[in-house]
């Protein structure tokens, strides 16, 4: 028997997108949702045995009992063998936790939480594998959640089921961008140590590995499927994952989410720059992107009062669009007050003045302009 | 520098024009509308706008909507020739959107056509920037004539030059420092209002995020508070998140626990009605056990205890006996002691009755003397004694003198005779007789009758000596004393008499000798005391001790005999017992066995007992603390804590934004307040001069520079040294015209003090009078000895008074 799994996870319902316009805020919100039926939609596609989710599928302890139960029920439209469900860093469950106490108590049959340090047999599925699961049981920890699954493995007769597999949630070392040792860190030599035969993370919102089709890899990092945020500028992903007889394994990445997030840096100097971005940019779904431009560069005057042109039609164009341009200047020269202004006049020697500082320079040439008759 | 040649093929309205100018003076008079202007602007042209257009940009498309041919003419010419130091240059441009052409030619014939050279070579040809060229250089007429007009209009009132002059260079290319200096402070009202910049917080720090103001605050102010809030409701949502997490600890803990209790409770339970009952059987088998061992003991007991009562009983007897024995013993020695007693007290009156007659023969001894007897013999002696004393009374004394006989007897009184042979002297009572050989004589004292006295003397004596006589004694006292004695003896006895009555009673002497005589004493008799204390021995601590051992005993066989009737019936009770002990157990092998952990059923009851209390108090405080978490999960915010930081880095990014903006303001206000300054205290100074001097010399005089005042103000005198008011309208010195005129040469003046240049003054004088265009005429003369002046035109009477270099076209 081969096994088909459909690995996700860090889909963070719940999250409510308070910095962004009222529209598309509730738009962000509702994708959350959307992406749960898409990513069963997709595994339904390719005969998935096994839905897993390594973690933070809520961003919070406080979701209301509907929207428990419109995740589940959503869920529940996959017809493979059996969901599986890991607290992640976000929806901890430490056993004193009502979401889970109703998420537990509203799940279907073919939903497994695994909110135990336990071996999980998934033989009433009819599938011959074991689950070791090494969920969060707090918001931080400076450990991983993995001991008890070495020394389970110690005990004689371990399990007696074909293919193991490890689920756990938290920053992989050397993958996961997160320096500060507070999320359940863990290695990959540590992984490997385990014995299992694949390993599925959650945490960090990349896909690891990188590849988009990998052979024989054990460790796998979910990314998440739905992009949340201008910190996560890359696709939504899954990993679509098969072990045959002989425990091969092929892991295809499965790109998914509805909503992409760009946080871009450029360098403009002048309008073939301006509209190389504006092609950039407004390729593709514009509906669906999610724009923070942060540009610099010392453009001409004439350039710099037609940006704003350009901001207009972005964000007329995309789903949401936000400028940093507190580094985009006027190319404020000599040459410029020169040809501006009488030498001797007060505007020339103030501008002259400002030569070195050159925000100070830009805001006095600004002002001057605009009170210049 | 001076121009030399400008041609052009096509610029704007005119064509293939070529124009040679000269040193000093040259006038372009043309008609209104002939393309004076034009040619001008094309020689700016030429010399500062480059030869691409680009429609893009604003200058471009106005410069391509004034310059080029309309409808398609695409491209414009410009062809000049300029000297400096002696050195001939050429620039030419064609201004195209396609092709634009343009080179610059050096004096050694070489054309550079590189746009950014040909800049670089300009820029130290030309001593100025395009700016001052533009207003300086090229007349641009309007744009100083404007510039003067909203100064004037403008302010309040220009009453000094200085005033005038600093406003008008400052104001040169249409700069209101004024409008800055509002631009500038409304900029910071709005970023600053309620903000203290220096400390970076709220001017009022009571007004915080905690009670923020809620209109009337600036830009930063408001970001503040934006930012302030949000880390406050990331502090809050951090805490209640933190909270959250330790309660939900909490609650897992007691769930734990809870479980653990109910898993307690329900495993006992299960077996509680089996324990209760086993708890019931298994202390009746040990009683059914005990009593079985009972019998057991009583059976062995039984005969035993029966033969030790009959010993007992034995024992008894002859301990009872003994206590007889004892008993007639001390009745025996009391009777011994009695008569003991008794003997002693008839040894006492054998020894008194001995003493009674030891005294009454003492008695018998003693004369008969009666107290009579005694008295009279009292009597008696007292007679003698009167007797006596009578004739003491009647006491003579003699003396011998002399005396012839031997011997001399004498007789005094009542003695007897006595022999005196001496002489001596004698003392008689009442009678002396002396009688010698030769004489008796006797004397008697006439006072008593000696005779008489000396009869009863006499008989008084007698009577007593025979009395004495009579009674054996020797005299009174020994008489008294025999009397005391006999009274004595007679009392004693008396007594001893008495006594003796007194011990013997009633009973008879004789008879109780008799008596003892006859009691039989028995021989070594214990004390009484001794058998007493024998007798009590015996009784209390042997036959008491053996009378309870019998009693218990036999207490003990009648129990035994009325719960058992005999001993015989001992051993089927016990059977039948055994059998009710079988039964018993065999009930209990059905009941659930009692789990190891407990030692006995109570302990097992108890043990349950306690643990459904807590489970009780723990299912409480569960409840408790679920209602806890639950209310702490209302608390959580909306957000959670990571999604507000993304939200919180933002919002300080625009704070710090604003206050990098606010700062930068800040510096140029002060820039532009010691920029003021500096500009009133030097640049000024010659302009001013120039500038009077022009004014005066437009004014025809009427007007002159007046003195410098410390603070630079210049005032304005009169021709008859009056200072003008401070307030006087400047518009009464002139024209726009004229005014623009002098300050635009003044400041031309001041810009090329060093080296000759070029001025191009584009029909300045048109509306001047005829007097002050006379006047200017002069003036722009004066210029043409430094400088290149190109003055243009359209009146030809000017044109005639300027003189120089016409160039008509």
């Amino acid at each position: 028997m081969s096994l088909k799994i459909f690995h996700s996870g860090d889909i963070h319902i719940g999250m409510k997108f308070n910095n962004y316009p009222s529209n598309i805020q509730k738009k962000l919100i509702e994708a959350r949702y959307e992406i749960i039926e898409t990513l069963v939609k997709k595994a339904n596609k390719k005969s998935a045995n096994l839905f897993v989710i390594s973690g933070d599928l809520f961003d919070k302890h406080n979701i209301k009992s509907n929207k428990i139960i419109k995740v589940i029920n959503k869920l529940d439209q996959f017809s493979g063998d059996a969901i599986l469900i890991l607290p992640g860093n976000h929806d901890f469950d430490n056993g004193g936790i009502e979401l889970w106490e109703k998420f537990k108590n509203n799940m279907t049959g073919k939903m497994v939480l695994l909110n135990e340090f336990r071996k999980f047999d998934l033989k009433k599925f009819d599938l011959d594998l074991a689950v070791y699961p090494a969920f969060c049981d707090s918001k931080h920890s400076d450990e991983n959640n993995l001991a008890w699954i070495k020394d389970a493995q110690n005990k004689k007769n371990n399990s007696k089921r074909k293919y193991k597999i490890g689920i756990s949630h938290g920053a992989l070392k050397g993958v996961s961008p997160d320096m500060t040792d507070k999320y359940f860190k863990m290695s990959k030599d540590e992984l490997k140590n385990l014995n299992m035969d694949l390993w599925l993370l959650g945490h960090t919102h990349l896909p690891y590995p990188f590849e988009e089709e990998i052979t024989n890899r054990k460790i796998f990092n979910c990314g998440t499927p739905e992009p949340d945020g201008l910190d996560c500028s890359h696709f939504g992903n899954s990993w679509f994952i098969e072990i045959d007889n002989n425990k091969n394994i092929n892991a295809k990445q499965i790109k998914t989410g509805q909503y992409q997030f760009y946080d871009l840096e450029y360098k403009v100097d002048n309008k073939e720059d301006f509209n190389n971005l504006k092609e950039k940019l407004l390729k593709g779904k514009v509906e669906n992107k999610i724009i923070r431009l942060n540009l610099e560069g010392r453009i001409k005057e004439e350039l710099y009062h037609k940006k704003e042109n350009y901001y207009q039609e972005f964000n007329d164009k995309l789903a949401y669009f936000k400028i940093n341009d507190s580094e985009l200047k006027m190319k404020i020269t000599e040459e410029v007050i020169d040809n501006e202004f009488s030498k001797d006049s007060f505007p020339y020697k103030l501008l002259n003045d400002l030569k070195d500082d050159e925000k100070a320079l830009q805001i006095a040439y600004e002002f001057i302009k605009e009170v210049k008759s | 520098m001076k121009l030399k040649k400008f041609q052009t093929d096509i610029f704007a309205g005119i064509s293939n024009k070529e124009i040679e100018f000269s040193d000093g003076l040259n006038v372009i008079l043309g008609k209104n509308e002939a393309g004076k202007s034009t040619i001008i602007n094309a020689i700016y042209a030429t010399l500062f706008k480059n030869a691409k257009i680009r429609l893009n940009h604003s200058e471009d498309k106005d410069f391509y909507k004034r310059y080029f041919p309309y409808p398609d003419g695409d491209y414009i010419h410009g062809y000049l020739e300029f000297e400096v130091d002696s050195d001939n240059y050429v620039i030419e441009k064609e201004w195209s959107r396609e092709e634009p052409k343009q080179y610059l030619r050096l004096p050694d014939g070489v054309r550079i056509k590189n746009e950014e050279k040909i800049k670089n070579i300009k820029n130290k040809l030309f001593k100025y920037g395009k700016g001052s060229y533009n207003n300086i250089v090229f007349t641009k007429q309007r744009n100083i004539k404007s510039s003067i007009k909203r100064i004037i209009e403008n302010d309040e009132v220009v009453n000094t030059v200085n005033n005038f002059l600093r406003k008008a260079v400052m104001e040169l290319d249409g700069v209101s420092i004024d409008k800055l200096n509002k631009k500038v402070k409304n900029e910071l009202d709005d970023l600053l209002q309620k903000w203290d910049i220096e400390n970076n917080r709220p001017s009022n720090p009571d007004r915080d995020v905690n009670n923020p103001y809620q209109k009337g605050y600036g830009k930063i102010y408001e970001a503040y508070i934006e930012k302030e809030k949000l880390r406050r409701r990331m502090k809050r949502t951090k805490e209640i998140e933190e909270n959250f997490e330790e309660i939900s600890n909490d609650l897992r803990k007691i769930k734990n626990k809870k479980e653990d209790i109910i898993k307690e409770v329900n495993r006992l339970a299960e077996i509680e009605d089996d324990i209760f009952e086993r708890g019931q059987i298994e202390p009746e088998i040990k009683s059914l056990k005990e009593r079985v061992k009972g019998i057991k003991e009583i059976n062995k007991k039984w005969p035993v205890t029966k033969a030790r009562l009959d010993d007992e009983k034995e024992k008894l007897k002859e301990l009872e006996q003994k206590l007889e024995n004892f008993k007639k013993k001390k009745e025996k020695a009391k009777k011994d002691q009695k008569h003991r007693k008794l003997e002693k007290k008839l040894k006492k009156i054998e020894e008194k009755k001995k003493n009674i007659a030891d005294l009454k023969s003492q008695k018998q001894n003693l004369a008969n003397i009666t107290k009579k007897q005694v008295n009279k013999l009292a009597e008696l002696k007292e007679g003698i004694s009167k007797s006596k004393a009578s004739l003491e009374a009647a006491k003579l004394k003699m003396k011998i003198n002399y005396v012839t006989s031997s011997e001399v007897e004498i007789i005094r009184g009542i003695n007897d005779s006595e022999l005196v042979k001496d002489r001596k002297e004698f003392s008689a009572n009442g009678y002396f007789r002396i009688i010698t050989d030769n004489i008796d004589f006797e004397i008697e004292s006439a006072e008593i009758d000696f005779n008489k006295i000396q009869e009863e003397y006499k008989k008084y004596k007698n009577d007593y000596n025979e009395l004495i006589k009579k009674l054996g004694v020797n005299n009174l006292e020994d008489a008294r004393n025999k009397l005391e004695r006999l009274n004595k003896l007679n009392s004693e006895i008396n007594n001893i008499e008495k006594n003796i009555e007194e011990i013997i009673g009633e009973n008879d002497y004789d008879k109780l000798v008799k008596r003892i005589e006859e009691y039989n004493f028995t021989e070594n008799l214990d004390d009484i005391n001794l058998i007493s204390k024998k007798i009590n021995k015996l009784k209390d601590e042997k036959i008491n001790d053996l009378k309870i051992n019998i009693k218990n005993k036999e207490d003990k066989i009648e129990d035994w005999k009325n719960e058992y009737k005999n001993q015989d019936n001992l051993m089927d009770i016990i059977l039948e017992i055994r059998s009710q002990i079988k039964e018993k157990e065999k009930e209990l092998t059905e009941l659930a066995d009692l789990p190891d952990d407990f030692s006995s059923p109570a302990d097992f009851k108890k043990h349950l007992s306690k643990f459904r209390n807590k489970k009780e108090k723990i299912e409480k405080k569960y409840n408790e603390k679920k209602e806890e978490m639950l209310e702490m999960e209302n608390k959580l915010d909306d957000s959670s804590y990571e999604e507000l930081k993304v939200i919180y880095k933002e919002k300080e990014k625009k704070y710090k934004q604003l206050v990098l903006k606010t700062n930068k303001i800040i510096k140029i206000r002060e820039l532009i307040k010691e920029k003021l300054i500096k500009m009133d205290q030097n640049s000024l100074k010659p302009l001013i001069k120039s500038f009077s001097k022009k004014i005066q010399s437009l004014t025809a005089n009427s007007y002159k520079m007046g003195k410098i005042n410390k603070d630079f103000s210049i005032k304005i005198k009169t021709g008859n040294n009056n200072f003008l008011p401070a307030n006087m309208n400047f518009l009464s010195y002139g024209t726009y015209d004229g005014i623009a005129l002098s300050l635009r040469l003044s400041l031309f003046d001041n810009l090329f003090k060093k080296q000759s240049s070029f001025i191009i003054l584009d029909d300045c004088l048109v509306n001047l009078d005829p007097e002050r265009t006379e006047k200017a005429i002069e003036l722009i003369k004066e210029f043409k000895s430094n400088h290149q002046v190109i003055f243009s035109t359209c009146d030809p009477k000017t044109a005639n008074n300027l003189g120089g270099n016409i160039i008509k076209i």
